[in-house]
C-alpha cells in the first residue's frame, strides 16, 4: 500500500511540477463555467424579429413580448439582416398602416406565422386567456443535461490521458526499466498509476455539479457512474501509454480514442432508441447514456447497476484482449 | 520552393509513420457509416407534443384537435398522467390538455419548468388564435419571401449532418495533429538545427499547415462523396474546408507556441476545440444566435460548408468566411512565427 501511494504521490508531484495537473483540473472547470453562462442563453431561445425603426412604438413593444427584437433603418437593412444565416423575421409598417412580413424562405413556418399572429393579435387581444400553463417541475434543461454529462465524460477521459502521458514520459526517461529491478510488483505499479485516474474525475465531477448548481442530481449515482466510467479511461490510459513509443504516437492514439468517445456520446444523445443497439459494444456508450440519465434524473439504481455491469464486462474484455501488450509495454 | 518541398515530404512522412493518415481514414469511414446507415433520413429535432382531451369537446375544440392531429411530431395520449410520465422520461416533450371550461374550450399547456416567459406567451398566442379563428385577420399583412426556394428545409436529416461531420473531423483535424508535430521536433531538438540551416522558421511552420490541409481535403472528399454524392460545388467546398483547416492549424500553432510541452498545450487545445464547436448548437436551432456565438469564426464556417454542399443561393457567406478565416490565419501565423523565433533565440 505504501509503495502504491508513493507512485501516486510521484505522479501527482511530477504533474504539479509541470502544471499539467493544474491544467487538467482547470480545463473542465473553465468549460463548466462557460457552460454556466451559456445555458441560460440557450434556455432563453425565442423568436427573433428585425423591426423597422419607423414602426409604431406599441407594435415594437408587442413584438418584444414574444421574442428578441432588433431595430433597423429601412427595408434594405431589414432584407440584409433577414438574409443572414440565422432565423429572423423582418417586419415593416407601410404608410397605409398595414404591415410587410419579410422572410428568407428557409425559416420555420411557425416562426413566420407567429409574426402574423402578433400583428393580428394587436387588434383583438384576450383570446390567449383561454390558455393556462403548468409544469412538471423539471429544473434542468436538455442543454444542461448534455452539457454537464459531456463535461463529466471529458473530465473522466482527461484522467486517463494523465496516466497515458505519465507512462510515455516514464518510457522516454527509461524509469520503467529502472523500476523492474526494485521490489515493486507490476500490479502495484499498475494500481499506483491508476489512482490518479479515479481521484481526478471524482474531484472534477463534484466541482461540475457545484458550479452548475445541479442540486437535484443524485450525487451517489453520479459518483458510481463516474468511478465505473473511470475504469474505461484508466484502461485506455494504459493502452495509450504502452502502445505509444513517444508523445506524438500517444496523441495520435488519443485522437483515435476520441473518435470512439464522440461516436458513443453523440450516438447515445442523438440516435433514435432503436438504433442504440449498434453502440452496445462500446463501454463508452453505457457511460454516456448512464451519465445523461443520471443528470436528467431519469434513472433508477437497478439501471445504474445494469450499466455498471456492462461497463465493467466490456472494459474487462478490452483489458483481456490487450493484457499481454500492457504487461509487455510496462517492462 | 525546393526547401519547402523537402520539408513537406519530411512532414508528410512523419504524419504517415505516426498513423495520422490511417486515423483520418478510419474517422472518415466511421462518419460515412453513421451518415449512411445510422442516422435516420427523417426525424424531427423539434419538441415532441403530446395531447389529450378531458370531457366532451365543442366544435371549436374539435377544430383545434384536428390541427394537432395533422401536426408532425404530435401524438395523442390517453390521459394527462400519461403525458406527465412521458415528459419526465423525455425532456424534449411538452403536453397539451384540451377541456371545456364555462362552456368554452380551454387549453392547459404542460411544460417542463425551465421554459422562458417569451416562449410561453408565444404558445398562448398561437393556441388563442387556434381557438378563436374568427378573430384572426391577416388581410393587412403583405408577405415577402426573399428566396422562393432555398431547399434547406428539404435536406434529409442524415445528410444535414454531413457539414457538421466535415467541420468536426477534416477541418479540426490539424488542431490536434499539428501541435504534436511541432513538439516532437522541439523535444528532439531538430527545430534548433533549422536555425543553422537556410530553412526559415516560416517555411518550417507552413510545411506542417500544408500537410494538415492535405489530410483535411482527402477526408472531405471521402466523406462528401460517400454520403451526399458528387453533385456538390467542389471548388467552393474545398476552398471553404481549406480556409477552415488553415485557420485551425494556425490557431493550434499559436496555442502550441505558448507552451513548452505537448501535454500542457494539449489540455488547452482540447478546451479551445470544444469552445470552437459551440456554434454547432446554432446549426440545428438557427434562431439561437447570441453575439458571443455569431462572432466565433466557426459560426460562419459551419454555415459556409453547408452552403457549399447544399447551395441555397447565399454564396456570399462562403466568400466572407474564406476571407475572414484567411485574414485571421495570417495574423496567427505571423504571431506564431515571431514567438517561435524569439523562443529559439532565447534557448
Amino acid at each position: 500500500m505504501r509503495r502504491l501511494l508513493s507512485i501516486f504521490r510521484r505522479d501527482v508531484k511530477s504533474s504539479v511540477r509541470e502544471f499539467l495537473l493544474l491544467y487538467i483540473i482547470l480545463a473542465p472547470i473553465v468549460v463548466t463555467i462557460g457552460l454556466r453562462f451559456f445555458i441560460p442563453s440557450v434556455n432563453a431561445i425565442s423568436l427573433q424579429f428585425a423591426l423597422d425603426k419607423g414602426m409604431e412604438e406599441a407594435a415594437v413593444q408587442e413584438f418584444e413580448k414574444y421574442g428578441r427584437t432588433e431595430l433597423l433603418d429601412g427595408r434594405t437593412a431589414l432584407e440584409n439582416r433577414v438574409n443572414k444565416v440565422d432565423d429572423i423575421i423582418g417586419v415593416l409598417q407601410k404608410e397605409d398602416g398595414g404591415y410587410v412580413v419579410i422572410t428568407q424562405g428557409n425559416e420555420k413556418e411557425s416562426a413566420k406565422l407567429m409574426a402574423y399572429q402578433i400583428l393580428s393579435g394587436m387588434k383583438s387581444q384576450g383570446a390567449e386567456r383561454a390558455v393556462t400553463f403548468s409544469d412538471i417541475g423539471a429544473k434542468i434543461s436538455s442543454v444542461a443535461v448534455y452539457g454537464a454529462s459531456s463535461v463529466i465524460l471529458m473530465a473522466i477521459l482527461l484522467g486517463g490521458m494523465v496516466i497515458g502521458l505519465n507512462i510515455i514520459e516514464e518510457k522516454e526517461d527509461m524509469t520503467i526499466s529502472a523500476l523492474s529491478v526494485t521490489p515493486m510488483r507490476r500490479l502495484e505499479f499498475i494500481a499506483g498509476k491508476s489512482i490518479v485516474g479515479f481521484v481526478l474525475p471524482v474531484i472534477e465531477v463534484l466541482a461540475v455539479i457545484w458550479i452548475l448548481g445541479l442540486r437535484d442530481v443524485n450525487v451517489g449515482m453520479v459518483l458510481v457512474m463516474t468511478l465505473s466510467s473511470s475504469i474505461i479511461a484508466v484502461i485506455f490510459g494504459f493502452l495509450m501509454g504502452v502502445l505509444s513509443s513517444n508523445q506524438i504516437t500517444g496523441i495520435a492514439n488519443m485522437k483515435f480514442l476520441l473518435i470512439f468517445v464522440s461516436a458513443s456520446y453523440i450516438g447515445a444523445a442523438v440516435l433514435p432508441a432503436d438504433k442504440h443497439i449498434f453502440l452496445y459494444w462500446s463501454p463508452l456508450y453505457w457511460s454516456s447514456i448512464g451519465l445523461i440519465r443520471v443528470i436528467a434524473n431519469t434513472i433508477t439504481w437497478a439501471q445504474i447497476v445494469q450499466y455498471t455491469v456492462w461497463i465493467i464486462a466490456l472494459t474487462g474484455l478490452v483489458f483481456l484482449l490487450f493484457k499481454g501488450k500492457i504487461q509487455k509495454g510496462l517492462t | 520552393m525546393k526547401r519547402l518541398f523537402g520539408l513537406l515530404k519530411k512532414d508528410a512522412l512523419v504524419a504517415f509513420r505516426n498513423y495520422f493518415f490511417l486515423i483520418m481514414l478510419i474517422a472518415a469511414f466511421l462518419l460515412i457509416i453513421a451518415a449512411d446507415f445510422l442516422i435516420p433520413e427523417k426525424a424531427s429535432m423539434d419538441a415532441k407534443v403530446l395531447y389529450t382531451t378531458e370531457g366532451q369537446q365543442s366544435d371549436k375544440a374539435k377544430l383545434l384537435l384536428g390541427m394537432l392531429e395533422s401536426e408532425e411530431g404530435a401524438k395523442r395520449a390517453d390521459s394527462k398522467a400519461q403525458i406527465i410520465d412521458s415528459m419526465k422520461k423525455d425532456k424534449n416533450t411538452i403536453g397539451i390538455v384540451v377541456r371545456q371550461q364555462n362552456g368554452e374550450p380551454a387549453v392547459e399547456i404542460l411544460l417542463q419548468g425551465y421554459e422562458n416567459e417569451k416562449s410561453k406567451r408565444a404558445l398562448a398566442l398561437s393556441f388563442g388564435a387556434a381557438l378563436n379563428p374568427q378573430n384572426v385577420d391577416y388581410s393587412s399583412i403583405e408577405d415577402v419571401v426573399l428566396q422562393q426556394s432555398t431547399g434547406i428545409n428539404d435536406i434529409p436529416l442524415n445528410k444535414s449532418f454531413v457539414p457538421l461531420m466535415i467541420f468536426v473531423e477534416p477541418v479540426m483535424l490539424g488542431f490536434i495533429f499539428l501541435a504534436t508535430l511541432i513538439f516532437m521536433e522541439k523535444e528532439e531538438g531538430t527545430i534548433k538545427a533549422y536555425l543553422v540551416s537556410p530553412i526559415r522558421i516560416g517555411e518550417y511552420l507552413i510545411s506542417k499547415v500544408v500537410v494538415m490541409l492535405l489530410l483535411a481535403l482527402i477526408s472531405t472528399i471521402l466523406i462528401t462523396s460517400f454520403t451526399v454524392g458528387l453533385q456538390v460545388n467542389w471548388l467552393l467546398l474545398l476552398l471553404t474546408v481549406a480556409a477552415g483547416s488553415i485557420f485551425g492549424s494556425t490557431l493550434a500553432m499559436f496555442i502550441a507556441s505558448l507552451f513548452d510541452s505537448l501535454s500542457k498545450a494539449m489540455v488547452w487545445l482540447i478546451v479551445t476545440s470544444l469552445v470552437l464547436t459551440v456554434p454547432m448548437a446554432a446549426y440545428f436551432v438557427p434562431s439561437f444566435s447570441p453575439r458571443a456565438v455569431t462572432i466565433m469564426p466557426t459560426y460562419n464556417l459551419l454555415f459556409a460548408i453547408r452552403e457549399a454542399i447544399f447551395p441555397s443561393g447565399s454564396s456570399m457567406i462562403i466568400y466572407q468566411n474564406i476571407g475572414g478565416l484567411l485574414a485571421m490565419s495570417i495574423i496567427l501565423y505571423g504571431a506564431s512565427t515571431l514567438i517561435y523565433k524569439r523562443s529559439l533565440l532565447r534557448d
